[in-house]
C-alpha cells in the first residue's frame, strides 16, 4: 500500500499541473463589474505588439498606469477652483460612471451606458477578446503580461489602491504656464486631437507621449 | 473612429490560401540611413502628400534651403528587440517626424516584425526652433533641388502592387460587409472601394468606400507591403463615417479622438480618388467571394 503514496502523488501532481495548464493565463472579470470595465479600457487604449505606435511593455504599462490616475483625478483629485463635473462631464465616485460619461464618443471611445448598464461597442469587445485569445495561445509571453497588468490595475484599483506612482503628480509648469499638475484626460497622440478648455498638453520632455497616447494637465486657475 | 481588429481577417487569409512568406522591397528607401538625402527627400515629399500647405513652405523658400535635423532616439526596448528609432526635424517649418525600423519578434503570433526601411511613426508640428539639439545630425537640402523634385514628383505614387492590391480589396470588402450588418443596411450587389497608394515611408494607408461615405484607414507597426504581415499580422482598421465623423474643427467636438477635420479628409480623399485604384467588390463579403 505505502508504495502506491507516490504514484497518487504523481497522478495528483500530472492532473493538477494538467489543469493549470489547461487554464487560460488571463481571464478578464465581466464587463459589468468595476473590475472588468476599468481592465477593458487599459487594454483596449493601448498598442500591442505589431501595432502601430508600439515601443514596448514598459511603455505600454506606464500608458495604462497613466490613464488609471487620470481615472482617478477625476474622481478624488479634482484640483483647486475644478469641479468634477468640469473634468468628468458628471459627478460621481464610480469610475465607471467616469469611463462612460459623454456617450459612444466621449472621452473613452466605444465605452458608454444604455439602459443603466455599462456596455462597450463591438469592435471593443472583439479587440478584447482577440487579444485574451492570442494571450491564452501556448506559454504566457509578452500580451499575457500586458493583459494581467491592466487586471492587476483594476483589481488593486477596487481595493482601494493604485499600484504604482502618478508621473505626472509634480508638474508645476509647461513652458512657463502654470499647471495643477498630474494627468486629467489623454487622447490618440495625433497633433489633431486636444481636449479643448484648459487643458495643457504635457510633451515629451516630461514623457507626456506613451503608448501612443498625449497625456494632458490643466491649467492652474488663478 | 470605428476601430476593428481583424480576427476574421486572418482566418479569412487562412482560407485564401497560404502565400510564401518573402519580404516584398519598397525599394525607394530601402537600407537609407535617416540622414540621407534621398530619404528625407522622400518623407519629404510624404509631407508633402499628406501635411503641408502652401504656407509651410515659405520660410524654406525664403532661406533657398530646406533644413533637417536628424538624430537616432534611445528608447528603452523589450529584450530582443533590435528596433531603431529617430527623429526627423524641419525647424524652419515647425514638424517633427518620428521614424522606426521595426526589428523584433511575436512569439505567440511566431512572427517576425521587421522593415527594411525607417517608416514614419508620428507626425507633430512643434515650434520652430533656432537651436539644433546637441546630438542631431543637420543636413541641407537645396530649397530649388527638393521643389524641383516634389514638383516633379507629385503626380507619382507608389501603387500597391498585385498581391497587395487583392489583399487590401479583400480587407476593404469585409469591412464594407460588417459595417451593412452592423448597421443593418441592405448589402448591395456591388461596392465601389477606391484603395489609396501605399508609401516607401509609411506603414499606413486609406480607402474610400463610395455608396457607403465610410473612410478605411490600414496601419501596422509593420510593413503594410510585405507578405508576412497580410499572413499573420493582426491588422488595426479604423473607419470613419463622412456624414458622422467629419468637423469642420476639432474644437466642435474637444475630447473626442472620434472625428476627422475636413481638411484631413479632403487630403485622404484626393489621395483616394485621384491616385488611388477604383475597384469594384461584386459581392462586398469576402467569405462568400474570397478572390477578387
Amino acid at each position: 500500500m505505502p508504495a502506491r503514496w507516490p504514484c497518487l502523488a504523481l497522478l495528483l501532481t500530472l492532473l493538477l499541473g494538467a489543469r493549470a495548464h489547461a487554464q487560460a493565463a488571463v481571464t478578464i472579470d465581466p464587463l459589468q463589474s468595476r473590475t472588468g470595465y476599468v481592465a477593458t479600457l487599459l487594454i483596449n487604449e493601448v498598442p500591442f505588439p505589431g501595432e502601430r505606435r508600439w515601443v514596448s511593455e514598459s511603455d505600454t504599462k506606464n500608458a495604462m498606469l497613466a490613464i488609471l490616475w487620470v481615472l482617478h483625478g477625476r474622481i478624488e483629485l479634482v484640483p483647486d477652483g475644478y469641479r468634477q463635473v468640469d473634468l468628468a462631464t458628471v459627478t460621481t465616485d464610480d469610475v465607471r460612471e467616469v469611463i462612460s460619461a459623454g456617450g459612444v464618443h466621449g472621452q473613452c471611445e466605444g465605452f458608454y451606458k444604455e439602459a443603466d448598464r455599462f456596455v462597450v461597442v463591438d469592435r471593443v469587445q472583439e479587440r478584447r477578446d482577440y487579444l485574451a485569445g492570442i494571450a491564452n495561445k501556448g506559454e504566457p509571453g509578452r500580451f499575457a503580461r500586458i493583459m494581467n497588468y491592466a487586471i492587476d490595475l483594476a483589481s488593486a484599483y477596487d481595493d482601494g489602491g493604485i499600484e504604482g506612482a502618478d508621473r505626472f503628480a509634480k508638474l508645476r509648469t509647461i513652458d512657463g504656464t502654470p499647471v495643477t499638475g498630474r494627468a486629467y484626460s489623454w487622447m490618440t497622440d495625433e497633433d489633431i486631437y486636444h481636449p479643448g478648455g484648459n487643458y495643457v498638453r504635457i510633451p515629451d520632455e516630461h514623457q507626456g507621449g506613451m503608448g501612443a497616447n498625449r497625456f494632458f494637465t490643466l491649467r492652474e486657475l488663478p | 473612429m470605428i476601430r476593428t481588429i481583424t480576427a476574421t481577417l486572418i482566418a479569412l487569409l487562412v482560407l485564401a490560401g497560404s502565400v510564401a512568406a518573402q519580404p516584398r522591397p519598397s525599394g525607394l528607401v530601402d537600407g537609407l540611413e535617416p540622414a540621407d538625402p534621398k530619404y528625407l527627400s522622400e518623407v519629404t515629399r510624404h509631407l508633402y502628400r499628406w501635411y503641408l500647405d502652401e504656407n509651410d513652405v515659405l520660410p524654406s523658400m525664403k532661406r533657398g534651403r530646406f533644413l533637417f535635423w536628424v538624430h537616432e532616439t534611445q528608447q528603452r526596448l523589450d529584450e530582443n528587440d533590435n528596433s531603431r528609432f529617430a527623429e526627423i526635424t524641419l525647424p524652419d517649418i515647425g514638424i517633427k517626424v518620428s521614424v522606426k525600423k521595426a526589428d523584433y519578434a511575436i512569439p505567440e503570433l511566431e512572427l517576425e516584425v521587421r522593415s527594411d526601411a525607417f517608416r514614419i511613426t508620428h507626425v507633430a508640428r512643434i515650434k520652430p526652433s533656432a537651436e539644433k539639439p546637441a546630438d542631431a545630425e543637420a543636413v541641407e537640402i537645396k530649397y530649388v533641388e527638393l521643389r524641383d523634385y516634389l514638383f516633379k514628383t507629385r503626380n507619382q505614387i507608389t501603387p500597391p502592387d498585385d498581391f497587395v492590391l487583392v489583399k487590401l480589396r479583400q480587407a476593404a470588402g469585409e469591412y464594407t460587409y460588417r459595417y451593412l450588418v452592423k448597421n443593418n443596411l441592405q448589402r448591395p450587389d456591388s461596392a465601389t472601394i477606391h484603395l489609396g497608394p501605399v508609401s516607401p515611408v509609411a506603414n499606413e494607408t486609406w480607402a474610400y468606400w463610395e455608396e457607403g461615405r465610410v473612410l478605411y484607414r490600414f496601419s501596422s507597426d509593420m510593413p503594410i507591403d510585405i507578405e508576412d504581415f497580410w499572413e499573420h499580422a493582426e491588422l488595426a482598421v479604423d473607419l470613419y463615417s463622412i456624414e458622422d465623423q467629419v468637423v469642420a474643427s476639432l474644437d466642435e467636438v474637444a475630447g473626442s479622438n472620434a472625428y476627422l477635420t475636413r481638411d484631413h479628409v479632403g487630403r485622404v480623399l484626393f489621395n483616394c480618388l485621384v491616385f488611388g485604384r477604383r475597384v469594384e467588390v461584386t459581392n462586398p463579403n469576402p467569405l462568400d467571394n474570397p478572390e477578387p
